[in-house]
């Protein structure tokens, strides 16, 4: 690859995003190139000082500006025909209820579950991650072996 | 015509000749026999936690979780034993990352905000000859077909099981470093599934320090957790209130390798390390109480309860294999008597209903009571 296609792939590569072929071949460049090399740094300064930059307040009044528009939004809903929005919302909410009984019956699915959100699957998800650390031929910790509590 | 004098010289000359030939292949071939590394001592070398290399490359591994997902990871390794993994693809675990540096082990999820921060298990002692020791047992291991995998040239580590249930398994190394590249294993009907391979490799001189510190985004919340500590059974009990089931002879060739208690307070359980040498596993118990309703929806070839017990066991055997595990894991702690029968099978689970030598077995011991009572019964009237 030249210098053009390494110069397009800089961003990607910075933010890992490309394939393990791609990663190599941009690395290797790198390391011989030094004008793309300091392109590199620059495209990585650029992506700090941007992930640093402080979050702006809002400005004044703005929760103000929000009701308004909310209140005008409303007011044009009140042309609408009322009886039809009425039959759609009937049937929704008659749709609603019966989803939530399925959920409610079905059973609750093996894998998925959010290990945060429970003290046992975020314990065992821990605990493997550092049985896997122990064993080098066990590849890498970010690969879920738990098959009760998928992440 | 030569003369004798002559034709004994050159006799005399040629015996020389054969004996020296001879010498010096035997002296080669002792040579080559000490020199040529046997299948264990290649995997050995491959098992031992420290690399004789800096290692940059890119991986792809299955997920044990048995999604079928196969992630790609960015790996970075140094011989200090510090580690970065970066997961690539696919898009729903992209930007995972795993950061040793041999003090502290980090692990960030950045799609839920968390770090996990905990000990380097690189402080523990390294268990791989303890390991190979229990591999031989359980296998035997011969040199296969070697390939060329990411441009390296490969030794091929094939481990067959002794015990029928087992599969399989060919390690794929370097023949320069011993570094894993690939790992397959051969079900029964000969399908290969790779469960990790190496796309790319090199071998760096040199890793800076600052490849081995992570970088989060924003200000991820940080659990942290302290290491888990070996104990013994009488402590656990202690501990946690019941005696671990723990059988003296495991199934498949599995041996207790370590006894962990938990350090949190959240949840108060028992880690037990089992292991054949190749296949890891894990067997979790703990003292059900509030949170049975948490582990309904979990896989139930892993859990099961046994009286007020809950066991999981975590591998990356199968499902079917866990299940074996888990109930054989039973099975001896109940031919031991660390268990009572009851507590198996009147345990209104169903998911020990299906044990059908348990539901033997105790049909047997009830016909037998009931037999002796009829047969009391019996005598009483004939006299």
């Amino acid at each position: 690859m030249n210098c053009n296609a390494i110069n397009v792939k800089l961003s990607a590569y910075a933010d890992g995003e490309l394939s393990g072929t791609e990663m190599m071949e941009v690395r290797q460049h790198l390391s011989r190139c030094r004008a793309c090399s300091q392109e590199y740094q620059l495209v990585c300064e650029l992506k700090s000082m941007i992930s640093a930059m402080s979050i702006p307040p809002p400005r004044e009044h703005l929760e103000d500006r929000l009701m308004t528009a909310i209140a005008q939004a409303d007011a044009q809903k009140s042309r609408f025909p009322w009886r039809l929005v009425a039959m759609f919302a009937g049937l929704a909410t008659a749709s609603a209820a019966a989803t939530l009984a399925i959920l409610a019956l079905s059973p609750k699915p093996p894998h998925g579950q959010d290990p945060e959100s429970t003290p046992i699957a975020l314990e065992i998800q821990r605990d493997q991650i550092y049985s896997v650390g122990i064993d080098p031929m066990a590849g890498s910790p970010t690969v879920s072996t738990t098959h009760a509590i998928a992440p | 015509m030569p003369s004798p004098r002559n034709l004994f010289r050159a006799g005399c000359i040629s015996l020389a000749l054969i004996t020296v030939s001879v010498v010096a292949n035997a002296g080669t071939g002792f040579a080559q026999s000490k020199a040529a590394p046997t299948p264990a001592e290649v995997l050995l070398k491959s098992m031992q936690r420290q690399t004789s290399v800096n290692v940059l490359g890119i991986i792809t591994q299955r997920d044990g979780a048995g999604t079928g997902i196969t992630q790609t990871i960015r790996v970075e390794r140094d011989r200090n034993g510090r580690s970065h993994f970066l997961v690539l693809a696919p898009l729903r675990h992209q930007g995972t990352e795993s950061v040793d540096n041999g003090a502290r082990s980090l692990v960030y999820w950045p799609d839920k905000n968390v770090i996990i921060d905990q000990d380097s298990p690189s402080k523990t002692p390294c268990d791989a000859q303890w390991r190979m020791t229990l591999a031989q047992k359980n296998y035997r291991l011969k040199f296969g077909t070697p390939l060329k995998i990411a441009g390296r040239t490969t030794r091929c580590i094939e481990a067959t099981p002794i015990d029928p249930r087992m599969e399989v398994r060919r390690f794929y190394v370097d023949a320069t470093t011993s570094y894993p590249l690939r790992l397959e294993l051969i079900g029964s009907n000969r399908t290969v599934v790779t469960i990790q391979d190496t796309k790319e490799i090199s071998y760096p001189v040199d890793v800076t320090a600052d490849r081995f510190v992570l970088k989060p985004v924003g200000a991820p919340r940080t659990l942290k957790f302290e290491r888990p500590k070996s104990t013994s059974a009488a402590q656990v009990e202690r501990a946690l209130g019941f005696e671990p089931i723990i059988p003296k002879v495991m199934p498949m060739g599995f041996a207790m390798q370590d006894m962990q208690v938990t350090q949190s307070d959240r949840w108060r359980s028992v880690a037990i390390r089992v292991t054949d040498g190749l296949v890891r596993g894990t067997v979790y118990q703990w003292r059900s109480r509030g949170e049975d309703r948490e582990v309904e929806g979990m896989d139930e070839n892993s859990v099961m309860k046994v009286g007020d017990v809950r066991m999981m066991i975590v591998s990356d055997l199968d499902a079917s294999r866990r299940q074996a595990m888990l109930e054989a894991f039973v099975e001896s702690a109940l031919a031991e008597g660390l268990l009572d029968l009851s507590s198996v099978f009147l345990e209104p689970d169903p998911i020990c209903r299906r044990f059908t030598w348990i539901q033997s077995r105790y049909e047997d011991e009830t016909s037998t009571v009931n037999a002796r009572h009829s047969l009391r019964k019996e005598t009483t009237k004939k006299t």
